[in-house]
């Protein structure tokens, strides 16, 4: 059986952060499920734990994506993170690549996140 | 800030279907321009509309410029895009490239706006009828420039009792230019308690 993953959610909207989390208990009710609603709480909550996935959200009030995700990258090498965000321009994708996330584009679904657990290979 | 009706959690889902609209807006908006189009977080107040009215007159005491759509569905009401008039400027420079544009809107400034707009509060309306699962229509943009009390007419609107006014502020930006929009939406209560119903239902599917 396979051991049961962590995850932190990082969204500065409270509806978004509900989402993933149902989706993702959904499918893993065993998985143990972080949440963060700004950037710095993101960032106390990757220094302190190790996580397996981390959804991380793109517009957020204290920061951005790609002000935290080098610091992410750096505290969690092995953890697979999925860039959840409504800008879906084609350069704000390359960009979040180039960082070695993986994108979605939102609004969220059952899919993209069924993607986003597999897509860790973990 | 939120309204005895209009609670927290209805802001953050409406707020986050509205971001959604304005990223969907985003890739159409920056190829027009051919530049990435940086969005800020937004942020949405509900109020009633005499409190709107104080509030707009505060922050915007001088003249702006309003793309007005009606939309019509599951729950109806106005929407508005506002710009203030350099703004307003800085997107046609944008749009139809650097030229003697002077200080007020010509005909083909006004199209460019009322196009603009029309595809940031369609993207909005499509995606909130996308989640919620709802159809919305909306009509042909109107462009009206003057004071706030010229914006909100309620004779014009036909908005209907008790009507609240929902006001998300969000600016977008090219790399070299700042453009300020804010985008607000004028309902009636018995529309507002229809979206509460359908935001209820949608939030309930998460709970």
């Amino acid at each position: 059986m396979a051991k049961p993953k962590s995850v932190l959610v990082v969204d500065d909207s409270r509806l978004t952060r509900m989402m993933i989390v149902k989706m993702i208990k959904t499918h893993h009710s065993d998985w143990s499920i972080s949440e963060a609603a700004t950037a710095k709480e993101a960032l106390e909550r990757v220094d302190s734990a190790s996580f397996d996935y981390i959804s991380l959200d793109h517009n957020m009030p204290d920061g951005t994506g790609y002000d935290i995700l080098p610091k992410i990258n750096e505290l969690q090498p092995h953890a697979h993170i999925g860039i959840f965000t409504a800008n879906i321009q084609a350069v704000v994708k390359q960009r979040f690549e180039d960082l070695g996330a993986t994108f979605y584009g939102k609004p969220i679904n059952e899919e993209m996140i069924l993607k986003f657990t597999a897509d860790g290979g973990l | 800030m939120t309204s005895d009706i209009f609670t927290e959690d209805y802001c953050d889902t409406l707020c986050e279907l509205f971001n959604i609209g304005m990223g969907r807006a985003a890739v159409s908006f920056s190829e027009m321009m051919g530049d990435e189009v940086l969005l800020t977080v937004p942020s949405l107040k509900a109020v009633d509309f005499n409190t709107a009215l104080e509030l707009f007159q505060c922050i915007s005491p001088g003249h702006v410029n309003a793309v007005e759509q009606c939309f019509d569905g599951q729950f109806s009401g106005n929407a508005f895009l506002f710009f203030n008039d350099e703004s307003s400027l800085e997107l046609v420079r944008s749009i139809l490239g650097e030229g003697n544009w002077g200080s007020e809107l010509g005909e083909l400034e006004q199209e460019a706006l009322k196009e603009v707009s029309n595809i940031i509060l369609n993207a909005c309306f499509g995606c909130i009828a996308d989640v919620l699962e709802c159809e919305l229509t909306s009509s042909v943009p109107e462009l009206i420039s003057g004071d706030i009390g010229d914006v909100f007419d309620v004779e014009r609107m036909h908005i209907g009792e008790e009507p609240m006014v929902l006001t998300l502020s969000m600016s977008f930006s090219l790399t070299s230019k700042e453009v300020k929009g804010q985008v607000s939406l004028i309902m009636a209560s018995e529309s507002i308690k229809r979206l509460i119903t359908e935001l209820e239902r949608f939030s309930t599917l998460y709970v």
